[in-house]
């Protein structure tokens, strides 16, 4: 599970992962490099468990077919990123950035985007149950043929997004300002949108 | 602890399984099947208590079943829970199979409304869900919630992870920004806040 202990450095609040006291924010430069060598060996490994890197930048990052359970990226930053057919269970990936990463075939549950940017992510036929996506900055992105069962879209800003052939029933959209977005073949009807807004 | 969420699609209920040192704490018993048999099975631990967060019935529907195969302590807000008797909890510290439990009792959706909160990971039931308070009967008991989610549970940790009683994980920073229900109250406080101390002044003013 998440570690509760605190970065050392005072008045940080960011969470840190045993061994280490500090965050990566705050980390000597060998202390970084340690950390990032114990976070190769578990992709190597395909499984990234109760790993705690907030507020990191990854860039070229391959998770694809790995696991990602119980871990926390929160304030990350994601570019060109492989998460083809991962599975990403009990995580945090809120407040983060995903520029042009790939999440084809996802299966992820119970895990947290929320306040994310997200823009030119592909997420195409993955399923993506009861997963909250709350304030998402979502630009040119594609969830085509995706299962979003009981996801939470709500108070975002969704632009030149791909929602087709999803299905959406029970997903939330509420609150959000949504902009050349396409429903087509999805079931919208079964998805929550604010009063008078109609997107089929 | 690790914590697995077991969605009970017969009213659309979460329950959790939280498990430290191979006992396992199951917050609102929806439903056992073998979904949840295999999830214990995967952490290696054993049932070692029921944990209600409110006593209405498709929160607590399992528990029957999980009383045939376990002998397992109830617990909850109000004793009563019919058929059942659980052990009444109180707000603050409890120590709980081993894990130690902090008792939020946050009156509103229901009068026996308790949230749990154990390490980083606040189980809020019908309480807060992702982007929503819960809903009650009437405006003064949506008032009452509200006030006791800001003032109980918003001033958590923002890192805290919030596991709801239906529909997806979400974290205190997240709802503290982007919750409008919350955010509607905080705006509309505000507004009270500006007319008084306008009021005040202009009163001040007058007699001045």
């Amino acid at each position: 599970m998440y570690s509760t202990a605190k970065c050392s450095h005072p008045g940080c609040q960011i969470h840190v992962s045993e061994p280490f006291s500090t965050c990566y924010h705050h980390a000597s430069e060998e202390v970084r490099h340690d950390m990032l060598t114990l976070f190769s060996q578990k992709l190597e490994q395909n499984l990234v468990r109760d790993v705690s890197m907030v507020g990191c930048d990854f860039e070229g990052l391959d998770m694809s077919y790995g696991l990602i359970r119980d871990s926390m990226f929160t304030f990350s930053t994601f570019r060109h990123c492989d998460f083809t057919a991962s599975r990403i269970h009990t995580s945090c990936f809120d407040m983060c950035i995903f520029i042009e990463c790939r999440f084809d075939r996802l299966r992820s549950t119970n895990s947290i985007y929320a306040g994310s940017l997200m823009k030119s992510c592909s997420f195409t036929s993955s399923t993506m149950l009861s997963c909250n996506f709350m304030g998402l900055e979502s630009l040119d992105n594609d969830f085509t043929g995706s299962d979003l069962y009981f996801s939470n879209f709500s108070m975002g800003r969704i632009v030149n997004t791909l929602f087709e052939d999803c299905d959406l029933k029970r997903v939330n959209f509420t609150a959000s300002a949504i902009k050349d977005t396409s429903f087509r073949w999805s079931n919208p009807e079964d998805a929550f949108f604010s009063p008078g807004e109609v997107h089929w | 602890m690790r914590v697995r969420c077991h969605f009970c699609p017969s009213g659309q209920v979460n329950s959790y399984i939280v498990c430290d040192k191979g006992k396992a704490l199951i917050i609102d018993p929806a439903e056992l099947d073998i979904e949840v048999i295999r999830t214990l099975e995967d952490l290696q631990c054993e049932p070692a208590a029921l944990l209600l967060t409110h006593s209405h019935v498709q929160h607590r529907a399992g528990i029957g079943k999980y009383l045939k195969v376990w002998d397992l302590p109830v617990y909850a807000w109000s004793a009563d829970v019919p058929p059942y008797k659980a052990i009444t909890l109180t707000e603050g510290q409890h120590e709980i199979a081993g894990m130690s439990i902090d008792v939020i009792h946050v009156p509103g959706h229901s009068e026996d409304s308790i949230c749990f909160h154990i390490e980083g990971a606040l189980f809020t039931g019908d309480s807060l869900a992702s982007g929503r308070i819960g809903a009650c009967a009437g405006m003064h008991q949506r008032a009452r919630l509200a006030m006791g989610i800001a003032r109980k549970l918003l001033i958590l940790d923002e890192g805290t992870i919030v596991f709801p009683g239906h529909g997806c994980p979400t974290s205190i920073r997240i709802e503290k920004t982007f919750n409008h229900e919350l955010l509607e109250r905080q705006v509309k406080l505000s507004e009270d806040f500006f007319q008084d101390s306008a009021d005040a002044t202009r009163h001040g003013g007058a007699e001045a």
